[in-house]
């Protein structure tokens, strides 16, 4: 579904990824982890065309980044870290808005989404008197409208409560059991455990790990012993 | 799709109370500050009592032309008061037009055809007779005129009475809609950005509503197109490459969305101004401001790319709006600046909006709309191509 080839990127004389390979299958839930400055958000920006690579090449179903932008987009989409949503306008008016500008979208669907998210009951409040979850899940939502196959989420539940995080990481299974293809990017081990089947993990832009949630106990030398939190913590440093 | 995004960046605009302040408040704020400008200016003109004894269409129409010189603040009054206000320095200057006036000037009777007083202790008293004499030539001039038609035409076509009249009327009509004062006779005085000449009527529009209104068009364009700004910190930049049509689309609709208010913003103004009588409405005039909004938004627009944080935003928009107002001349001559600056002020909008005004001309409009263009097609590409 998604492969990386040698794929490269400078910030002037700084290498922030470096030789990346990968290759993402269709359905998989993968967790982008690393410290900060490591390169996740470069690399999720760059698959879903927001960036380009320096050298080498990113293919979504077999398409080049670079090359076919403009159909990649139907098939991605991104949730940015901000809550890129009209704090001024309702949870309504918003998706009513990002609906008639994205393609293919049916309000029957969204709505029914919203009925399983539990947004139903908020959607006439503005976005700014929402609760910090509830204003990520609209994030999330709108991300959403045009029935994209992959979903990049770049720390999409930054600043949120714990049981808010766990709905929001419900809700993400959900989509990954209807075959989404999912790249997320977090600083939580907890949920990442809880979402993710696969991992790629980064260090100072370089591809330290990729493989499944079984295969990062057995990376490396750490600790067999310890659990999955602490394994992780132990492998990014 | 660009409908949809103008109508919600209105909406989103008039959420701020600040965006209602724009459309209501500015209107009221200048026609308040053009009342004061009024009356200080009425107190700042220099007096002038006259007394009209002749009471024809001669006398009236001196009196109505003098009367609509800037300069001067008429009052028609009967002899008795006018030597009071002489006297009591009331008015500084004083002209009895005597019966008969409109036959000698028919005749060119130049010899004591009005009786000047002065006060004492001013010094406007020449400047004053110069408007006053103006006039009256200008009316012995077109009988003269006149005149000299008749008698060379009437010899060749022997015309009966009724054409005479006809011919020595449109005689007249012709020379008065020719006159031009002789230098002598002319004062110079600046309005606005440019050099007038104390002849059109249309002059005296120029108060301090119009550049009033451009400063308040330009301060609301700048800070209503800080919406690329705020996008940004938002992460919406991130968001819109996946809408359909992309991120130029959504640019041009949010900037449409702009210039509608500023459109209605405009119509405030320019129908506030118009009933006033602060400012003339013809078809060049509501050109030229369109043209100027235009070029407006435009340049906010691009200049909001460039913008990263709310607060340089409003330092940029108040250095931009304040430097070029002062600068341009809207508010007072530019050549009372020094030469350096004079060049700098014909190189801001107010400048050649102010002159597209006076000059009554479509060509800056259309100069504005250009360059308006251009800059759109550059934030469009530049914003873009960092989406």
């Amino acid at each position: 579904m998604i492969t990386a080839e040698n794929l490269s990127k400078k910030f002037g004389r700084k290498e922030v990824l470096q030789d990346i390979n990968f290759y993402i299958q269709k359905g998989e839930i993968v967790g982008v982890v690393g410290p900060n400055g490591a390169g996740k958000s470069t690399l999720l920006k760059i698959i879903a065309t927001l960036m380009r690579g320096t050298s080498g090449s990113i293919q979504v179903d077999g398409l080049d980044t670079k090359k076919e932008t403009k159909k990649i987009r139907e098939k991605i989409g991104y949730v940015p870290q901000e809550i890129a949503v009209y704090h001024e306008l309702t949870a309504r008016e918003n998706l009513r808005f990002f609906a008639k500008l994205a393609k293919n979208s049916s309000e029957e669907i969204w709505m029914r989404r919203c009925e399983e998210w539990k947004l139903s009951e908020h959607l006439d409040k503005k976005v700014k008197h929402l609760s910090g979850g509830n204003q990520r899940k609209l994030n999330i939502l709108i991300a959403l409208l045009h029935n994209p196959e992959i979903l990049i989420l770049d720390e999409p539940t930054v600043g949120i409560d714990i049981s808010a995080k766990q709905e929001i990481v419900n809700d993400l299974r959900q989509l990954g059991s209807e075959g989404k293809t999912i790249l997320y990017s977090s600083h939580d081990a907890q949920e990442l455990e809880t979402l993710c089947t696969s991992f790629l993990i980064l260090k100072e832009g370089e591809l330290l790990f990729y493989g499944s949630k079984q295969k990062v106990r057995q990376f490396g030398s750490v600790a067999q012993s310890k659990n999955f939190a602490e394994t992780l913590g132990e492998i990014v440093g | 799709m660009v409908w949809t995004i103008a109508i919600t960046r209105i909406k989103l605009l008039l959420q701020s109370p600040w965006s209602w302040a724009g459309l209501v408040i500015s209107v009221l704020l200048l026609g308040f500050l053009d009342l004061s400008v009024e009356k200080t200016a009425n107190a700042t003109k220099i007096p002038v009592v006259i007394v009209d004894e002749d009471t024809s269409e001669y006398s009236e129409t001196v009196i109505e032309r003098v009367s609509q010189n800037p300069a001067v603040a008429v009052s028609v009054v009967d002899q008795e008061e006018a030597q009071n206000e002489i006297e009591t320095q009331k008015a500084a200057i004083g002209f009895l037009i005597p019966e008969g006036f409109m036959e000698k000037v028919q005749k060119n009777d130049e010899d004591e055809l009005v009786t000047m007083w002065l006060s004492t202790g001013t010094l406007s008293h020449g400047l004053v007779r110069e408007i006053f004499a103006s006039e009256v030539k200008r009316l012995s001039s077109n009988s003269y005129g006149a005149n000299t038609v008749l008698k060379t035409y009437g010899k060749s076509e022997k015309l009966d009475a009724k054409e005479q009249a006809s011919v020595w009327k449109d005689a007249w009509a012709y020379s008065d809609k020719h006159w031009k004062p002789v230098p002598l006779m002319t004062v110079d005085y600046k309005v606005g950005a440019t050099k007038e000449k104390a002849q059109s009527v249309e002059d005296q529009a120029v108060s301090i509503y119009v550049p009033g209104m451009l400063v308040m068009l330009m301060l609301f364009s700048f800070l209503w197109n800080s919406w690329p700004i705020k996008d940004r910190d938002s992460g919406m930049r991130s968001r819109v490459p996946y809408s359909v049509g992309g991120f130029s689309v959504y640019w041009g609709g949010n900037a449409l969305g702009v210039l509608i208010l500023q459109l209605e913003l405009l119509l405030l103004l320019v129908g506030f101004g118009w009933w006033k009588g602060a400012l003339v409405v013809n078809a060049s005039t509501v050109i030229a401001l369109l043209g100027y909004i235009l070029f407006l938004n435009a340049l906010s627009l691009l200049f909001a790319y460039f913008v990263h944080s709310n607060r340089t935003w409003q330092a940029v928009t108040l250095f931009v709006v304040l430097a070029t107002s002062l600068l341009s001349g809207t508010f007072f001559p530019s050549d009372e600046l020094s030469s350096i600056l004079e060049k700098a002020a014909q190189w801001t909008p107010q400048y050649w909006i102010i002159s597209a005004l006076n000059q009554e001309t479509l060509m800056i409009p259309l100069v504005f709309v250009g360059i308006s263009i251009f800059l759109y097609g550059l934030s469009t590409m530049k914003a873009g191509d960092n989406a």
